[in-house]
């Protein structure tokens, strides 16, 4: 067989790493029932009148919402674009990453900002603009706490929410002592605690506040942060400039579709009724106001996204970036983050980088889904996730994108198994064609093992029964003898 | 660069048509239902419990008269978690917080005395004035030991107090917030960070300002012009980021308290 | 009343047995039981792996041989939710072959379903000393939405004594291609399921899909541990005779 691609060494390599393994699957278990917990107790609420849906009806609300979004979303961007000028912001369009860093990076040389502070984005990690921003010799800081420390480590996001999800308090306390330039102890308030004090320091004097967006209201062109911590809310409150680099597809179409959105994603993403901070920034500080930043720039980003509308897919572009599908995932589970090689993984990643990126370096991602359906379950905005990654496939496919001898195999099992006279034939004759690797157990039962070529990637690790002597459409025969005989 | 009309010119052909002057209005298939309790008393009863859980503590005072002292009462049994340590300026272990006590200069907190009686309990009460300046106000907030800012609104349904960056207008005529129905956009005492940078907040809030749930808020605010900031805190500053493990006062305070009035 | 049964290809080479359960089964239970000629397989294979058209092509033999059927049983969840959840999306919206796929789909049960909704039978008299975790599969939990039927079925047997999954609903891994196209990671899912349903003291494993047994056995085997996997069909039957003799 062909030797190992990148995306399977990677698997490779998580699958080896029990410190990752246990951190993953520790937390993404922990997420997953606190999850499960609160939208329980939702449903209850919901029948006592005291929700506004049960998760049901929350979900279908929001799937409209975002349809209708969808639907008109060059309308919903020119008027947000308008609302947020209007209220004394700056709009920029950007359709690549190459264009978003360009703009942020002359924002910043107009302003001669040098140190940037930035809180929770997925967005610019999609558009790598940390390393646009080092490149041009300037700083910029991560301020969750997540973000942080694994900005400390030199790593990327292992999970859309929770970014350090991989790793023990041991190697956080290490990239903070290495910090600190001394030893710290690994209880979580002494981690946090430093964080807080060394990240303070960062928020004080930065030039720039960088942020992403939750959602962006058109009606009244307002910019959401979800967060729990108040990096968000610092990001935008204490540094002279604040700039929002916004996926185009974060639009609601007005203040009260928040109350939707609003009920679903804390619960979707931790667990939580609502995050301890949701912020809504509608323009730059006012006259006369003593904080806030003195300009705001809005950076609408495609950077693939127009690919993705009003085709089979478009509903993925509905995704709210909660992360429920990979605490589903028992994919995910076992493997973190990493292993996908995109800024995106889990469900929504195998299907959102490739429909974003292209097949090229993102077939493979397809292949690590058992099709479960977990992730279109428990989705908010009920995607079908693991649709969408048989139809990918489907492209895959029809693109010749296929390890041969699997599709040697596929295009046998049809050809045989579309022709009764064949699939009988066999059937009968299975057992035969395996009899050199059929073994007997000591109660003279057999199956099979060693087998060759990809079936081994069966039989190195499971042992496989043999096919039986009389297939069950032999037996039935007999069996509608015996009936007649009674 | 991509200019505006570039990129809505795009989305609009991948959506199979021309580009729309502006968007339908959206009315989804059913409203969103009234829900919730309505009584004054019931919502705040169910206010503090849901605040309660997530680590916020509520203080019922029934007279105007009791909210100085209260704050007083607060500010010296509740000294920061840990100040010391978790303050940018004092990482050498001055500890030198200070008794300095922000506040917002709003007509939602002048009758209450509330410079005076920290005074006289040996605080030092800061507001911004107009015409202050901005950046070294917020140095000043970000010495300060707590904050004191009065509410907006807040939501019963997850214990969540609202602020914004000026009062909010929309009210339908119960709240009595110092905004008008209009909304002032540019009532300069708060400051965002009053109720950020402090490891200490501390929140007046009424009775009458509780409406159940956040459509009802959402409902009131497109009544009116947005201020340029408006948050909902629910509970203190918290993270999880670490193996799962909550902690509270990561950025914000690590302290929440509450007055109901 | 009158049903066909599909026996699915998997049973059909691997685990003619289940088929002879669930026939006897339904006998026992005064329903006429045919076997329409022409089935071989739902076509799984080819749909989860991309292969569209190929599927598109099963799928049409299925609905050719079953055309005449009222009820249509499979001892499987998984394609039983095949046929019901992704049929009808391999046809274009409004044609009559996507009006064939979704009727079939309704008239589509697994067994377990259609013994407890249909035919109203939980208790099928069967005793069958030991202890056991049922696994759901996924497509049968999320696709059809069958949960509690299985589990009422095996509450009714004598001396089985039903013991509590945790996290039950997660993916044991096996996913049809899947697990011989990442046998690492669909093992890895194998062990975590194995270990949580050995960490319940159960010595059997029981199931409405014979892909997820033939995974988690093989690896059982692999392991050497004490577990012994079983078709629900299999265990009533075999109960039954039991409770009889
Ligand atoms: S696809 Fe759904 S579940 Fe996954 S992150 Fe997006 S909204 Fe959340």
């Amino acid at each position: 067989m062909s030797a190992k691609t990148p995306f399977l060494e990677r698997v490779e390599k998580a699958l080896a790493d029990d410190h990752l393994r246990g951190a993953v699957r520790y937390t993404a278990e922990n997420l997953y029932l606190k999850r499960k917990a609160v939208m329980a107790d939702l449903d209850v609420l919901a029948e006592k009148g005291e929700a506004l849906g049960n998760f049901e009806e929350l979900r279908a609300r929001a799937q409209e919402i975002k349809r209708h979004t969808l639907a008109h979303l060059d309308a919903y961007l020119k008027q947000a674009a308008e609302q947020i000028r209007k209220n004394g912001g700056v709009v920029h369009w950007a359709k690549d990453a190459r264009e978003a860093n360009q703009i942020v990076l002359e924002i910043c040389k107009k302003r001669g900002a040098k140190k940037l502070i930035k809180s929770k984005s997925m967005v610019t990690e999609e558009i790598h603009l940390n390393q646009a921003l080092e490149a041009e010799g300037m700083e910029i800081v991560e301020s969750d706490l997540g973000e942080y420390i694994i900005q400390l480590a030199r790593e990327t996001p292992a999970h859309i929410v929770i970014p350090a999800i991989h790793k023990t308090r041991r190697q956080i306390a290490d990239l903070f002592g290495a910090v600190a330039g001394r030893e710290l102890a690994t209880d979580t308030k002494t981690l946090a605690g430093f964080a807080r004090a060394t990240l303070r320091q960062k928020f004080m004097t930065a030039d720039v506040g960088v942020t992403g967006a939750n959602f962006v209201v058109a009606e009244t062109g307002t910019l959401c942060l979800v967060t729990n911590e108040g990096n968000g809310r610092l990001t935008s409150s204490v540094p002279p400039c604040q700039i929002s680099v916004v996926g185009m597809e974060k639009l609601v179409p007005r203040l009260e579709d928040l109350a939707v959105m609003l009920n679903l994603l804390p619960r979707s993403a931790t667990g939580q009724k609502i995050t301890t901070y949701f912020n809504m920034i509608t323009g730059p500080r006012r006259p006369g106001e003593p904080d806030g930043p003195e300009e705001l720039h809005v950076i609408f980003l495609d950077n693939g996204r127009s690919n993705i509308l009003a085709t089979q897919y478009q509903e993925v572009l509905s995704c709210i970036r909660c992360g429920a599908c990979l605490n589903s995932c028992p994919v995910y589970r076992q493997l973190g983050g990493h292993a996908y090689g995109s800024i995106y993984p889990g469900p929504i990643g195998t299907v959102l980088t490739p429909l974003l990126q292209g097949f090229d370096q993102w077939d493979e991602l397809l292949q690590a889904c058992s099709l479960c359906g977990a992730c279109a379950e428990n989705c908010p905005l009920g995607i079908q996730l693991h649709k969408h990654i048989i139809r990918l496939r489907g492209e895959a496919v029809a693109q010749g994108r296929e390890h041969p001898l699997m599709r040697t195999a596929l295009k046998a099992v049809h050809f045989a198994w579309t022709r009764p006279g064949v699939y009988k034939f066999v059937a009968r004759s299975a057992h035969l064609g395996v009899k050199p690797f059929t073994r007997r157990r000591e109660d003279g039962s057999e199956y099979l093992d060693n087998l060759p070529s990809i079936a081994a990637g069966w039989t190195n690790s499971r042992t496989m029964p043999a096919p039986a002597r009389k297939p069950f459409h032999q037996r039935w025969a007999e069996l509608q003898r015996e009936e007649g005989a009674k | 660069m991509t200019t505006e009309q570039d990129f809505l010119a795009r989305v609009a052909e991948k959506l199979g048509r021309s580009p729309e002057s502006a968007p339908p209005p959206f009315r989804p298939s059913e409203p969103l239902p009234a829900i919730g309790p309505r009584g004054k008393d019931a919502l705040a009863d169910r206010f503090q419990m849901e605040l309660e859980k997530i680590n916020g503590v509520v203080h019922r005072v029934n007279d105007a008269s009791e909210v100085a002292p209260t704050i007083v009462r607060i500010l010296n049994e509740a000294p920061a978690a840990d100040p010391g340590k978790s303050r940018a300026g004092d990482q050498d272990g001055a500890g030198t917080v200070g008794r300095t006590v922000v506040r917002w200069a709003d007509p939602l907190l002048d009758e209450f005395d509330i410079d005076r009686a920290l005074e006289q309990a040996g605080w030092q009460p800061v507001a911004f004035r107009q015409g202050d300046d901005g950046r070294a106000f917020v140095a000043r907030v970000e010495q300060a030991h707590a904050g004191i800012v009065g509410c907006d609104a807040a939501i019963a349904e997850t214990g969540t107090i609202v602020l914004g960056s000026s009062p909010l207008g929309g009210a339908e005529g119960n709240g009595r917030g110092s905004g008008d129905a209009r909304g002032n956009g540019s009532a300069g005492g708060r400051g965002r960070t009053v109720s950020l940078l402090p490891p200490v907040l501390i929140a007046l809030l009424r009775k009458e300002q509780i409406v159940f749930d956040s459509a009802q808020l959402f409902r009131r605010l497109a009544r009116a012009p947005m201020p340029s900031q408006v948050i909902f805190k629910s509970g203190p500053s918290r993270s999880s980021d670490i193996e799962n493990d909550l902690t509270i006062g990561v950025h914000g305070p690590g302290a929440l308290h509450v007055i109901l009035l | 009343m009158k049903v066909s049964l599909f026996i699915t290809c998997l049973a059909d080479h691997f685990a003619p047995q289940v088929g002879e359960a669930v026939y006897r089964l339904l006998r026992r239970h005064g329903v006429e039981v045919d076997f329409p000629e022409g089935q071989t397989c739902c076509g799984q294979p080819s749909w989860n792996t991309g292969h569209l058209d190929d599927a598109r092509d099963f799928a049409r033999l299925y609905m050719k041989a079953f055309a005449k059927s009222e009820y249509i049983i499979q001892p499987s969840g998984s394609c039983a939710g095949h046929v019901r959840y992704f049929y009808p999306e391999m046809f274009p919206e409004g044609s009559r072959e996507r009006q064939e796929a979704i009727a079939i789909g309704r008239r589509t049960y697994e067994f377990t379903e259609f013994m407890v909704r249909v035919l109203g039978v939980k208790d099928v008299g069967a005793r069958f000393p030991g202890k056991a975790v049922f696994h759901n599969n996924c497509h049968m939990q999320r696709e059809l939405k069958v949960q509690e039927e299985p589990l009422e079925m095996l509450r009714c047997v004598r001396d089985l004594e039903l013991l509590e999954l945790p996290r039950p609903d997660l993916c044991c891994g096996f996913g049809g291609a899947f697990s011989i196209k990442q046998p690492e990671i669909s093992t890895a899912m194998a062990d975590d399921k194995v270990d949580a349903i050995a960490a319940t003291g159960a010595n059997l494993i029981v199931s409405s899909d014979l892909g997820c047994l033939m995974h988690q056995g093989g690896r059982i085997e692999k392991r050497g541990l004490p577990i012994r996997t079983l078709h629900i069909a299999e265990l009533l039957w075999e109960g039954v005779q039991q409770n009889v003799g």
